[in-house]
C-alpha cells in the first residue's frame, strides 16, 4: 500500500484539541532550530531538499526546496506546486505557474513512529480539517521563489511527533519521481521543541 | 564608528548600461548550494526578533535568509512611537533590510542590513544610484520574500563569495531604537561550503 493511500480510514486515536494549533506556529514564539538539511528526492530533472526545521511544543515548521530542470520553451515546473498555494496568482511569460502541473502530482507526507500519518489538508476531509482530532496534519505555511527553476514550500506539521523514527515521504509524479522515503530521528524534534522560546505575549484573538 | 556611518554616495556616476542577469543578481540557475549550518540571532528586543538562517554557498556568492518577527501591530501601538526617518546622505537610498506586512504598513520603519568582508569591503542592499547595473562593489540583492502575520522572511544573495576571514553581519533599526548590532562569522566556512555546491543540470 502506498504511503499516500489516504482513502484508508484514519486511526481511532484522539488528540487533545487546541484551537488553531494545527494551522501554524504559535504567535509570539521562536522555534527551536533543528540542523537538518537533507535531500528527499533527486533525479535527472529534479532535486528536493528538506531544510529549515524548527520545533515548537505543539508542532514543527519545515521547508521543502524544489528544483526542476526547465523544459524548453516552458517555465520550470519547480514552482508549479505554488499553484496550489497561490492559485490566484497570474501567470506571466516567465512565470512557472504557467506550468499547470496538477497539484496532485507532488506528494509529501510524514509518518509518525506510532503509525499515524501527517498529510496535507487536501488529502483530508473537510471535517478533519476543521476538527483534526488525532489526525496529524501538514498545513501550508507559505511559499517563495518560483523563478530560475527553484521554489520552496513551508509546511507546518501538527502535532509535535513523538520521539522515534520519523519517515519523510515524497513523490513528484510529473518528474518521474516515484515515492521515496527518508527516516530521521524525531527525538531531535522533541529535544529542539524544548528550546523553543516565547518571546512576547500576544493578546488572544 | 558604526558600520553604516561611512556610507556616502558614490563619487562617480553609476554604470547604468543594461546587461543580462549577472552573477550579482542571484544564485546560478541549475545549481544547489553547499549548506552552511548558521542560525544566529542578529537582533532582538521587546518588539522584534531577527535572525539569520538558511545559508547556502555557491562559487559566485552566498544565499541567506533574514527572518524577522514582530509583535503584532496592536501590541506595538502601545509601545512604539513612530519617528521620522533620519536624513540620509544625498544620493544614497536606504533600502529596507527586513520586511513584513507590519513594516509595509509603517513605511518609515526601515532597518539596515549589511555585511563586512575581511578585506574591508562592505556589501549593502543593491540600489541603482549606488551600484548601477554593473556593480563592482559587493552587493546584497534581494531574491525574494514571504511573510505571515507577525513574521517576514527576506532572502538575500551576497555577491561575490567573500574571502576567508572574519565576516561581519551588521543590523540596525533606528526607527525602533535598535542600535547597531554586529555578528562575526568565519567566512572560511562559506568558502568550504561553496566547494560542495553542485551543478545539477545545464540551464537552458
Amino acid at each position: 500500500m502506498s504511503f499516500f493511500d489516504y482513502r484508508q480510514p484514519p486511526p481511532e486515536t484522539t488528540w487533545p484539541q487546541q484551537k488553531r494549533d494545527w494551522l501554524g506556529p504559535p504567535t509570539g514564539w521562536v522555534g527551536g532550530w533543528v540542523p537538518w538539511h537533507v535531500v528527499l528526492s533527486r533525479g535527472p530533472t529534479h532535486h528536493v531538499t528538506l531544510t529549515e526545521v524548527s520545533a515548537y511544543p505543539i508542532g514543527v515548521e519545515l521547508r521543502l526546496v524544489l528544483r526542476a530542470m526547465p523544459v524548453a520553451d516552458e517555465p520550470s515546473p519547480a514552482a508549479s506546486v505554488v499553484t496550489e498555494l497561490s492559485p490566484r496568482r497570474k501567470a506571466g511569460r516567465d512565470d512557472p505557474l504557467k506550468t499547470l502541473m496538477s497539484s496532485q502530482q507532488s506528494l509529501f507526507g510524514i509518518g509518525f513512529p506510532d503509525g499515524r500519518r501527517a498529510l496535507p489538508q487536501r488529502f483530508l476531509s473537510q471535517a478533519n480539517i476543521i476538527n483534526p482530532e488525532g489526525h496529524p496534519m501538514l498545513s501550508s505555511a507559505g511559499s517563495g521563489g518560483g523563478h530560475h527553476g527553484v521554489t520552496s514550500q513551508r509546511w507546518w506539521l501538527w502535532p509535535l511527533p513523538p520521539a522515534g523514527p520519523l519517515t519523510f515521504v515524497f513523490a513528484w509524479l510529473d518528474q518521474g519521481a516515484d515515492e521515496t522515503s527518508l527516516v530521521l530521528d524525531g527525538t531531535e524534534l522533541v529535544n529542539a521543541a524544548q528550546k523553543a522560546e516565547k518571546v512576547w505575549d500576544v493578546s488572544p484573538t | 564608528m558604526g558600520f553604516f556611518d561611512d556610507l556616502l554616495p558614490p563619487s562617480s556616476e553609476p554604470d547604468l548600461t543594461p546587461t543580462g542577469r549577472g552573477d550579482w543578481q542571484g544564485p546560478p540557475a541549475g545549481w544547489a548550494g553547499g549548506w552552511v549550518p548558521w542560525h544566529v540571532v542578529l537582533s532582538r528586543g521587546k518588539d522584534h526578533y531577527v535572525f539569520l538562517s538558511d545559508v547556502s554557498a555557491y562559487p559566485s556568492g552566498v544565499e541567506l535568509a533574514v527572518v524577522s518577527l514582530f509583535r503584532p501591530e496592536e501590541e506595538l501601538s502601545a509601545v512604539v512611537t513612530p519617528e521620522p526617518v533620519p536624513h540620509l546622505p544625498p544620493g544614497f537610498r536606504r533600502v529596507t533590510g527586513t520586511a513584513s506586512a507590519t513594516m509595509v504598513r509603517r513605511p518609515h520603519d526601515e532597518s539596515q542590513f549589511g555585511i563586512g568582508f575581511a578585506d574591508g569591503r562592505k556589501a549593502l542592499p543593491w540600489a541603482v544610484e549606488r551600484h548601477g547595473l554593473n556593480p563592482r562593489d559587493p552587493v546584497l540583492w534581494r531574491t525574494g520574500g514571504e511573510g505571515r502575520q507577525e513574521m517576514g522572511i527576506q532572502w538575500w544573495w551576497l555577491w561575490p563569495l567573500p574571502p576567508p576571514g572574519p565576516l561581519t553581519f551588521a543590523f540596525s533599526w533606528p526607527a525602533h531604537g535598535v542600535d547597531e548590532t554586529l555578528a562575526v562569522f568565519d567566512a572560511a566556512e562559506l568558502v568550504n561550503a561553496a566547494e560542495k555546491a553542485e551543478k545539477l543540470w545545464e540551464w537552458r
